[in-house]
């Protein structure tokens, strides 16, 4: 009788320990699987901040190779306001000064002085068109015009990618901090990335229209 | 009693964000599109809206690019820019992986304009060109009031720098008109399944009506696929990064 009984428990204690070991491992499964998905959230998440980054960097390089020829072409015209020139030629020459090292970037400090460098380059640009409306013969210059078209792409492109890059950027360091990845991210050292501070200026603002008259 | 200025600053700031976000709450959602030529601004007359859509999907048949306009009565608290950007990336305007599209976008209210290139074609319809096609194409037109030969002779130059050929126009030219068409046909098999359930043969002819008519309306979808305008949107890239350019008229 006894023996039965001990041979039934040891039937149970097996079952027992095979299920134990099934919800150990179902356990571990799924968490592997919690990781690897965030791990591979990160990486893509990373990815897509680097992408927009680089498409600034693109851009700022594409202005800056610009500028020269507009100089010149705006050069070209009799009695064209000597100091926006200087101003330009000068915002152009501090960009250079403050390139960053390769890559996304990391030092929060460095990135600001590099955009408020490349933000002064615009503005002067930016004075320079609206200089260049008091000059009926650079309106007419199809050189002069096509350069501003270019110009003016450029500038709409680094909004439209520092809009991209805010975005992704915010979409990372969310994702970096909630609960489970931040433990994912320790592990394999993932890191904030620096988002970008605007001027007041810069900010595109929303122009606000009262409309009382027609409201629905 | 002094008010700080540190309380004026704060109150600024509250003041500030409130505005800022009633002006985005404000917005007005992204336009429907409604086949390659979508003219909320009431430029054109139906008859050459058919004509313009026509043109623009042989352009589309013959060389793969997705080449669109709207016309809007007014920006609605964007900027141009925005606006165009905003749009094309929504409609998914281009191939997926090629991203070939581009967007000719104009505002009656604040007579302006803009092409927005994919970033597939950026290298044919560069910024300069686009700046030339609205310049020397679209705005004298626009100015003289020819409204429709503006935007046809600029679709024109569009695709004419985008490259590639024109195509054959699928003879079936009514949109969406495939699912439409099978209604009434469903609507007699609905009829007649019914009756036969009715009769007696229990559930099953529920499950049969309801597999019959999900087969059916699978391929209702479908032939509005294959006929000319393909039903909700484009090929689904939407790849735009700010190329193109702005103008006024």
């Amino acid at each position: 009788m006894s023996m039965v009984r001990m041979i039934r428990q040891r039937g149970i204690a097996k079952i027992g320990c095979l299920i134990a070991g099934g919800a150990v491992l179902l356990v571990g499964l799924i968490l592997v699987f919690m990781f690897a998905g965030r791990y591979n959230s990160l990486v893509s998440l990373q990815e897509k901040s680097t992408a927009s980054w680089s498409e600034i960097d693109n851009q700022y390089k594409r202005r800056f190779d610009l500028i020269p020829q507009l100089v010149a072409t705006v050069k070209g015209v009799a009695d064209f306001e000597k100091s926006t020139l200087e101003a330009v030629t000068e915002a152009r020459a501090s960009v250079g000064r403050a390139q960053l090292p390769p890559g996304l970037p990391s030092d929060p400090a460095q990135l600001q002085n590099y955009i408020q460098a490349q933000q002064g380059l615009g503005a002067s640009l930016g004075r320079m068109f609206v200089v260049v409306e008091r000059y009926p013969e650079l309106k007419a210059n199809q050189n002069f015009l096509s350069l501003q078209d270019q110009l003016e792409g450029t500038e709409n492109r680094i909004a439209v990618a520092r809009r991209d890059y805010i975005d992704s950027v915010r979409a990372f360091n969310t994702y970096l901090r909630r609960f489970p990845t931040n433990l994912v991210a320790g592990i394999y050292g993932f890191e904030k990335l620096p988002q970008m501070q605007f001027d007041e200026a810069e900010r595109e603002t929303p122009k606000v229209e009262f409309d009382f008259g027609n409201d629905p | 009693m002094r008010i700080r200025p540190t309380t004026i600053r704060v109150a600024t700031c509250c003041l500030l964000a409130l505005i800022c976000t009633t002006a985005s709450s404000n917005e007005q959602p992204i336009p429907q599109n409604d086949g390659w030529v979508t003219d909320l601004g009431d430029f054109l007359t139906p008859q050459q809206e058919t004509m313009l859509e026509a043109l623009m999907e042989s352009y589309r048949a013959g060389s793969g690019h997705e080449i669109a306009l709207l016309t809007v009565p007014d920006l609605g608290g964007r900027t141009l820019e925005r606006y165009a950007l905003e749009v094309s990336r929504a409609w998914g305007l281009g191939e997926k992986g090629r991203n070939n599209g581009a967007l000719l976008f104009v505002t009656r209210a604040e007579r302006k304009m803009r092409i927005e290139v994919g970033r597939g074609l950026e290298g044919n319809l560069t910024d300069s060109i686009s700046g030339r096609i609205i310049r020397n194409v679209v705005a004298p037109e626009f100015k003289r009031g020819h409204l429709y030969e503006g935007l046809r002779d600029g679709i024109q130059a569009m695709h004419a720098a985008a490259g590639g050929d024109y195509g054959r126009i699928p003879r079936s030219r009514g949109r969406r008109s495939g699912g439409l068409g099978l209604m009434p046909m469903i609507f007699f098999i609905w009829l007649i399944f019914g009756l036969s359930r009715r009769r007696g043969r229990g559930r099953g002819g529920g499950l049969l009506t309801g597999m019959f008519l999900g087969s059916m309306m699978m391929r209702g979808s479908h032939g509005g696929h294959s006929t000319g305008w393909h039903g909700g949107g484009f090929g689904g890239g939407g790849g735009f990064s700010g190329g193109g350019a702005s103008g006024s008229w």
